[in-house]
């Protein structure tokens, strides 16, 4: 049987042979097609967690909870559970993910596997540094336990391994302790990227959260620098709002530089005049989740998430060069995020996070002329020793990968024979999506 | 409400209901063939916070020991408020028609088996006096049709069952509810392809813990079934049985 399946680009709608396991899994060996992809929630935005025409392992089933160790802060459960529904089970037990990524329909195993990071990076790190262990299943090799105490070179791989180092059965994550669900938030207006990066270099006084939004269509760039803490006080901060959908794909139209930059101009002055206050922590980690098909909205072209890191003292450098770029194509990004990872080494041999500036841009699928300014983003990023985010691309080359990623070929020897994606058959045999001129 | 004991507890409706159910104070007995997998969804719902959760190997095809299965039952829970019969299987209509053995099997399973089953456990019900029967039954079994009608009339002739049971048992204070789900995408469909019309069984478990809340007679769910059955049953039958449905 084939089904249809995409990921948050919405850039292709690819069938599949998926497997759907229910209650538990203990074999992939046996398994019918040449090679098989791991496939969570589909919230990468790119291939990670596409293997078009071949097999995929639909982890949707997978999401019982194995233990909860309230005393050792520590929760056990199958990788396929959502990132949501563990948090409606701790958070009223007082009990937070160390690091959140800006959703939370994501599956546990998809934010080891991207090693994920939060709006924290610069005082925790990212997802990998808190997975206390982990249970793989290989096909050569059965089910392992994996822990930074045993088969740790594994363990290492696997983390922002992509899902190619085996299928995550199930992990134990340590936990933080939490008073309420609300956060403590301020933000303030700025305009400029110095004002901007000042703000990320001042510390932030308790603040534990970081996180920076650019109107990138601003003529001065606009920009709003939120905090967040998790509050002491026991109030309430408005219900858990149940998600609205889109339910339909929009024009492609819907989207343009007019819509799109009045959207800016309004969420800029909103939130120029409210300057503090008290969120739900939906509100504040998941604030998209509100509307729960959004990429709908770029209709049935798609969009390309472009993110990036390179190190703090060429950001500005790279970033005006972009800017340049960008206006030179005439395609300016939607929606930019900025923030700031700090020292704390991620354990993934293939981990995206590392000390610097990172930028996440939307842009809307304009076909070649979208994929040509990546490639020129690309060479900018690159040569400032810069990296680009697995977890978001559907179009780096070979070469991009191998300079974003130096520990690939120690990486290399923990792939599991029987998976495979879209994206790893792009990134190693070197099928560009489009030929340098 | 605190006493649950669900017939069929690996089935997906079945688990995402255990699941609601699942808070202090509750206790549940879940009662299906694979020991492996019941554990694991067991071990869940006593991380989720139940009170205790006891399991129960029984093989649902073998009719000849209701008995044993309902004294087993009533030794476990001392009583009963809410009793889910969530097991059944979906087969194959194509192999059903060259197949007598399996059309057997079918019926046996999705109908003698559940009526063998409430025929045993309803005396304990209207004991208590009270508590709430809930099976699953279908949208399959309110008209005959040439993709599934081996299914179609188990679950059909099981809703004339229940009509019957909460017709005898109203009097008694045992509520009876009849859950008739559309498309649900489960392990059960897993070969189907999946339209606009599927849903998630969570969203099954949410209405059928309402209906048995408020004490419900039938439940079509999502609630859109009930009007396409009605448009459906609606149909003449010299019409319909030409029809492709």
């Amino acid at each position: 049987m084939k089904q249809d399946y995409k990921s948050w680009g919405n850039l292709s709608s690819i069938p599949h042979h998926p497997v759907k396991p229910s209650v538990m899994f203990t074999d992939i060996s046996h398994l019918e097609c040449k090679d098989y992809v791991i496939y969570g929630n589909g919230r990468s935005y790119g291939d990670v967690c596409l293997n078009s025409e071949s097999g995929l392992i639909d982890t949707y089933g997978l999401d019982r909870f194995i233990e909860y160790d309230e005393v050792n802060s520590q929760v056990t459960c199958q990788a396929g559970m959502l990132l949501k529904d563990l948090l409606a089970f701790i958070v009223p037990r007082g009990k937070f993910v160390n690091v959140t990524p800006g959703t939370a329909y994501v599956s546990i195993g998809g934010m080891i596997a991207n090693d994920v990071h939060g709006k924290n990076h610069h005082l925790v790190g990212s997802f990998g540094n808190h997975v206390e262990s982990l249970q793989l299943l290989r096909s050569d090799r059965g089910v392992l336990t994996c822990s930074e105490n045993e088969n740790s070179e594994l363990f290492y791989a696997t983390i922002g391994g992509l899902g190619l180092t085996g299928m995550i059965l199930s992990a134990t994550l340590r936990l933080k302790d939490i008073s309420g669900a609300c956060i403590d938030t301020k933000s303030i207006a700025t305009q400029g990227l110095s004002d901007m990066l000042n703000l990320f270099d001042q510390p932030s006084k308790g603040y534990e959260y970081t996180v920076a939004w650019l109107d990138l269509q601003s003529k001065k760039i606009n920009g709003i620098f939120s905090y967040g803490k998790h509050s002491a006080d026991l109030v309430s901060c408005g219900k858990n709002q149940s998600p609205k959908k889109v339910n339909f794909t929009a024009p492609n139209w819907l989207l343009n530089k007019y819509s799109n930059g009045a959207f800016n101009k309004l969420y800029f002055v909103k939130n120029k005049l409210v300057t503090s206050s008290k969120q739900n922590y939906q509100a504040f980690f998941h604030p998209l989740d509100k509307l729960e098909d959004w990429n709908l909205l770029y209709g049935r072209r798609g969009f390309y998430q472009y993110q990036f890191v390179v190190p703090c003292n060429s950001f500005e450098d790279v970033f005006l060069t972009l800017m340049s770029i960008m206006k030179r194509y005439r395609q300016l990004s939607y929606l930019s995020v900025l923030k700031k990872f700090g020292e704390t080494k991620s354990l993934g041999m293939m981990s995206f996070p590392r000390s610097g500036y990172t930028l996440a841009m939307d842009f809307p699928n304009k076909g070649v002329t979208t994929l040509k300014m990546f490639q020129e983003f690309d060479k900018i990023v690159l040569s400032a020793d810069g990296a680009i985010y697995p977890a978001k691309d559907a179009r780096m080359g070979r070469e991009a990968f191998e300079k974003s990623f130096p520990q690939l070929g120690e990486f290399m020897a923990f792939k599991d024979a029987k998976l495979n994606s879209d994206f790893w058959r792009r990134v190693t045999e070197n099928k560009a999506m489009v030929e340098d001129e | 409400m605190n006493n649950l004991v669900v017939l069929g507890a690996t089935s997906a409706i079945a688990e995402q209901v255990a699941r609601l159910y699942a808070k202090p104070e509750k206790h549940i007995l879940l009662v299906a063939r694979n020991e492996n997998t019941m554990s694991i969804i067991a071990n869940d719902l006593q991380v989720r916070g139940a009170a205790k959760v006891d399991t129960l190997m029984y093989d649902f095809s073998n009719l000849e020991q209701v008995d044993k299965l309902v004294e087993d039952i009533d030794s476990t829970m001392e009583s009963i408020d809410v009793l889910l019969v969530a097991y059944g299987t979906l087969p194959n209509q194509v192999e059903c028609q060259k197949n007598i053995q399996l059309t057997q099997d079918e019926i046996k399973l999705n109908y003698l088996s559940i009526v063998s089953v409430l025929t045993g456990l309803a005396p304990k019900m209207v004991q208590q006096g009270t508590g709430t029967i809930a099976v699953i039954s279908s949208v399959a079994g309110d008209r005959g049709r040439k993709s599934n009608y081996v299914y179609g009339s188990a679950k059909g002739a099981l809703t004339i069952f229940l009509q019957g049971l909460r017709n005898a048992l109203s009097d008694k204070g045992v509520h009876v509810l009849t859950i008739k789900p559309g498309f649900v995408d489960t392990p059960m469909t897993s070969d189907f392809k999946k339209g606009l019309l599927w849903v998630q069984p969570e969203k099954i478990a949410k209405d059928i813990c309402n209906a048995i809340r408020v004490q419900k007679d039938v439940i079509f769910t999502p609630w859109y079934w009930r009007w396409i059955m009605l448009v459906i049953k609606l149909i003449p039958e010299k019409i319909f049985k030409k029809m492709n449905l």
